[in-house]
């Protein structure tokens, strides 16, 4: 399928973009990088025929939350295109790498220095979005892109304006103690091959920094807001 | 009761008792367990402590305000810097982005919800 659709639509013309291949694919549909009339790269994000009537009151909800973010480690939304039964976002293209491209392709081993400059930039992230009523909902590593050492967050698929119900900020707080846990098992040697143990067992952690992933994951109390975190994994995980 | 019934609710937090059998793990398989775990229930030993940020602006709901498009006469949501139908650019000093009231012409705020206009 990925084939047939690469050659389908590679070097196809959309509007005043020209597709050059696809670069990722989802429940949605798929993305393809792009290239404009003035050479800049973009991202066309293309929903399958019908996802965006069928879930248009959900799928807006990323066309308006990406126009009012403004923030250069988030893709600004560039324009949409509806023609000959092609639906799509235009997307700002983020160079870099994913964290899973990093993990599981070139199985990259993270410092505690770089673990902690790529969670700090992370939470920095999360505040700006939490600060304007933003969350994202699926903070996950094929969603992290690193570039020079500069993080960002893409795919606002799911992202929807927090309430106090359906949509609370703690679920970013879930996601955010997933991804740290990939990030240190990136570097992580197993000694007993064929014990099952959980991360707070197996990982070499100091008391503080494992209630500060209990808390995140919800083992413990959770936390209530961003700010409190950023100041936590600051105190837990800053290289001496 | 399916897999994704939890997703559908929106409230797919994430478990915290894996080890390395899970955070190493890569391919197809480890994929697919990942998803399933993920979408089909956590425990729910999270609280919803309603934790909004004090000053947050709240945003209005899809639907709840309209722009007409000046292009295909579509309805275009609130906030959004684009007509969802034709892609034609919303401009943004005749609407407020916030509640999608009128502006006056050079316009620092709106009269409506008080948003301030960029530009």
């Amino acid at each position: 399928m990925w084939l047939w659709r690469a050659k389908r639509y590679s070097g196809k013309q959309l509007d005043r973009y020209t597709i050059e291949g696809p670069i990722g694919e989802g429940r949605y549909g798929m993305c393809f990088l792009a290239k404009s009339a003035s050479g800049n790269m973009v991202v066309i994000k293309q929903f399958k025929p019908g996802i965006f009537k069928r879930n248009s009151q959900k799928n807006i909800y990323e066309a308006i939350i990406l126009s009012k973010l403004k923030d250069k480690r988030i893709p600004e939304l560039l324009g949409v295109i509806n023609q000959k039964g092609f639906y799509g976002f235009i997307l700002e293209f983020k160079h870099g790498n994913t964290l899973k491209d990093l993990l599981y392709k070139y199985n990259h081993k993270f410092t505690s220095e770089e673990f902690f400059d790529t969670g700090i930039q992370l939470i920095k992230i999360i505040r700006y979005l939490h600060e304007n009523g933003v969350v994202h909902r699926d903070i996950r590593i094929p969603n992290v892109l690193i570039n020079n050492g500069e993080v960002y967050l893409i795919d606002f698929g799911l992202a929807r304006w927090a309430d106090n119900n359906q949509y609370s900020y703690d679920l970013d707080f879930s996601y955010l103690g997933d991804l740290l846990l990939y990030l240190l098992y990136s570097s992580y040697e197993k000694k007993e091959k064929y014990k099952n143990l959980p991360w707070y067992k197996e990982l070499s952690l100091t008391c503080e920094q494992k209630l500060f992933l209990k808390r995140l994951l919800g083992l413990e109390a959770v936390y209530k807001n961003i700010c409190d975190i950023e100041t936590d994994f600051v105190n837990a995980f800053k290289p001496k | 009761m399916s897999f994704f019934s939890r997703s559908s609710r929106g409230n797919h937090y994430k478990r915290g008792n894996y080890g390395s059998n899970h955070y190493q793990k890569k391919g197809i398989l480890g994929n697919l367990f990942k998803i399933i775990a993920s979408r089909s229930g956590s425990g729910g030993h999270y609280n919803n402590y309603g934790n909004q940020y004090p000053n947050t602006p709240m945003p209005n709901q899809p639907g709840a305000n309209a722009i007409i498009c000046s292009k295909c006469n579509s309805q275009i949501p609130v906030g959004s810097k684009f007509c969802l139908e034709c892609g034609e650019k919303v401009n943004e000093s005749l609407f407020c982005m916030n509640c999608g009231e009128k502006l006056p012409p050079n316009a620092k705020f709106c009269l409506k919800c008080g948003n301030k206009i960029n530009g």
